[in-house]
């Protein structure tokens, strides 16, 4: 059964009893909240995943709780939870979803020890990955989405998982950030994207968050073998470069960009120093969506 | 007098990669990575094989050593390169057995 | 060591190797021609500062809620658990057993020695006297035990239950593992928070656990135990 085959109140109503079990392959969630804007965000968002039952195996326990007191009337606010303990400040209960996706990706990036885990975007096209690292403000998620629209799989905006006995890369299909002037501009780019309703004024400025498209979520399960590493930079007015990173810094760069690299100790070493050997390691500098899109292509029609 | 040898700090803990002039180092002991130049590399390489004096370090390279680089210059530039990595806990100094 | 052949997408002008050439000589000879070019001797210029692994008991690591779910495995999940489980990242932590021994060669003496427990001499008598309080930390979740008790007391007498001495090396393997190990179960805020909480449910006797569900105090020490946190033995 997926999210969209249960009827908006049995999906309110599973929320609100923490029984809603949310497949994010290769993880399950179990979600619990009484903000109505979770309810809507989530049957939009995630509307192809599949559920489990409340006695399937959950990898995190994450909740979105309104906060009591009188100024719930004013400015309804919420907290995250995660396995019980609260995470993050209190906010308001409009950014309830953005909290969800913020916890799992905390909770993915602090638990998802089989793998390698990257703070980077992953796309896919004819079975090889581009992989994406970058540190915020890089133009990454708008460059993700807008590939994402043009023929690229898209994998995952935040958590690229790679699987040190297979080599491969994976993601988890779900929904990219966006914010500010890249909300229109992925608008303006792809019409027929799905995005939440924004959210102004947060702390980051306007939150948006853009669905997958369905044949990204349809095909999780398939992981791909990583051929490109390219780290964007966007910046205005430029022509679309890319240009050669010496593979041992980029294996620094990657490292810093992992989130459990420590943890895995001198395999952490072997395996990313494996992943820039097998890849072309590239930086690249951009200004316009069509041009950045043209230039990717270009890199993947080479052989 | 006693010339002191430089070998490979807790060999087993070290491991490392290198492509194109540059390469990256891994210390198991302290879980630290290290971007380093083709030289450490070489020196790593050598030093695995066996402990070796600067000036044993200067003759086995002797092909690699830059044409504007005299044999002077070139040992006091691998001993400050030695002196570096011994800092960042890769390599140590003995002294030779008598 | 692992160096290996790779190839050079910057194809250089060089002498045949040698048909019988090893991938060391192979990787040697491209190296030193970048030496002699100048290209490959550039100042050591990034270090990437990591932690060290601890070596002591080790085992796997799920979170509460993943733990909480195997509790309730209903038939056709326990492959599923059985694949996890595989796949969990082993971690480290010490037993009450070591924290407990008094050998001066053990291991432990070493734990009892890191900064972040303010014991620099590794006088027997120092140990003896950290007190619970100091162990748990400002955040609580003493278990139920007095703050003003001396840990290695409670640890070694018969006044505490197992569920709390659990808890007391919990807290132990935490307070070390900020100083000296990044492979530990509970490493930050978030597992200190987490420690407060299950602390309170063994001082309580019941309450509600990390994944929403009720624990008992039993609960609290199994899942301690079987998660490498705070292990017994």
């Amino acid at each position: 059964m997926k999210v969209r085959d249960l009827a908006l109140g049995d999906l309110r109503r599973r929320l609100a009893r923490g029984e809603l079990v949310l497949k994010v392959p290769p993880f399950v969630a179990r979600l619990c909240s009484d903000v109505e804007r979770v309810v809507e965000d989530l049957a939009l968002l995630y509307s192809d995943f599949e559920l489990g039952t409340p006695e399937d195996f959950a990898d995190f326990h994450l909740e979105v709780r309104r906060e009591g007191g009188l100024r719930r009337w004013l400015k309804p606010m919420a907290r995250f939870f995660a396995d019980g303990e609260p995470a993050f400040s209190q906010l308001p209960a409009e950014q309830g979803f953005h909290m969800i996706e913020w916890g799992l990706n905390w909770a993915v990036s602090t638990m998802a020890h089989p793998y390698l885990s990257y703070h980077a975007a992953a796309l896919e096209r004819d079975g090889r990955a581009l992989v994406m690292p970058a540190p915020p403000g890089s133009g990454k998620s708008t460059l993700t989405a807008a590939l994402a629209h043009r023929g690229w799989r898209l994998m995952t905006d935040e958590i690229t998982l790679y699987d040190l006995a297979s080599g491969q890369v994976s993601g988890m299909g779900r929904p990219v950030n966006l914010k500010n002037t890249s909300v229109e501009l992925i608008r303006q780019f792809a019409p027929q994207a799905e995005l939440t309703r924004p959210v102004p004024d947060t702390a980051r400025g306007t939150l948006a968050l853009m669905k997958a498209p369905a044949d990204s979520v349809a095909r999780i399960m398939e992981p791909a073998r990583p051929a490109w590493i390219v780290m964007p930079r966007y910046k205005a007015g430029a022509a679309p470069v890319l240009n050669d990173v010496p593979k041992a810094r980029m294996l620094l760069l990657l490292a810093e960009q992992a989130f459990n690299y420590d943890l895995h100790g001198r395999g952490g070493f072997e395996a990313t120093a494996d992943l820039v050997d097998r890849c072309t390691c590239l930086d690249f500098e951009y200004s316009t969506l069509d041009d950045a899109v043209q230039r990717i292509d270009q890199l993947a029609s080479q052989a | 007098m006693q010339a002191s040898l430089w070998i490979i700090h807790r060999s087993a803990d070290i491991s490392w990669r290198d492509w194109d002039g540059l390469g990256a180092v891994y210390n198991d002991a302290s879980g630290d990575t290290h971007l380093v130049d083709a030289l450490s590399i070489e020196f790593l390489a050598l030093l695995r094989q066996q402990p070796l004096s600067v000036a044993q370090l200067v003759e086995r390279l002797s092909d690699a050593i830059p044409d504007q680089m005299d044999a002077e210059t070139a040992t006091a530039f691998f001993d400050r390169q030695l002196r570096s990595l011994r800092d960042l806990g890769l390599v140590e100094q003995i002294v030779a057995p008598a | 060591m692992s160096e290996r052949q790779l190839h050079d997408p910057q194809p250089t002008p060089q002498a045949p190797a040698p048909v019988d050439a090893s991938a060391g000589e192979l990787a040697s000879a491209r190296r030193r021609r970048f030496i002699k070019a100048g290209a490959g001797i550039v100042p050591v210029a990034l270090t990437l500062s990591s932690r060290p692994v601890l070596a002591t008991s080790q085992g796997k690591c799920f979170s509460a809620s993943a733990w909480g779910s195997v509790q309730n495995l209903v038939g056709t999940n326990a492959s599923q658990y059985t694949r996890k489980a595989n796949n969990a990242p082993t971690v480290n932590c010490y037993t009450l057993t070591e924290w407990c021994a008094t050998s001066s060669g053990n291991p432990t003496c070493g734990g009892w020695k890191v900064s972040a427990i303010s014991c620099a001499n590794l006088s027997l008598s120092t140990v003896k006297a950290y007190t619970v309080a100091k162990a748990c930390g400002s955040s609580g979740g003493t278990a139920g035990v007095a703050g003003t008790s001396s840990v290695w007391t409670m640890l070694t007498g018969t006044s505490c239950s197992s569920a709390q001495k659990a808890m007391l090396v919990a807290w132990l393997n935490f307070r070390i593992s900020t100083t000296t190990s990044t492979d530990v179960c509970v490493i930050d805020s978030f597992s200190s928070n987490q420690l407060t909480t299950l602390g309170n449910i063994v001082a309580a006797g019941s309450g509600k656990g990390p994944d929403g569900k009720t624990w008992t105090a039993t609960d609290v020490q199994n899942y301690l135990q079987n998660n490498y946190i705070g292990r017994l033995s």
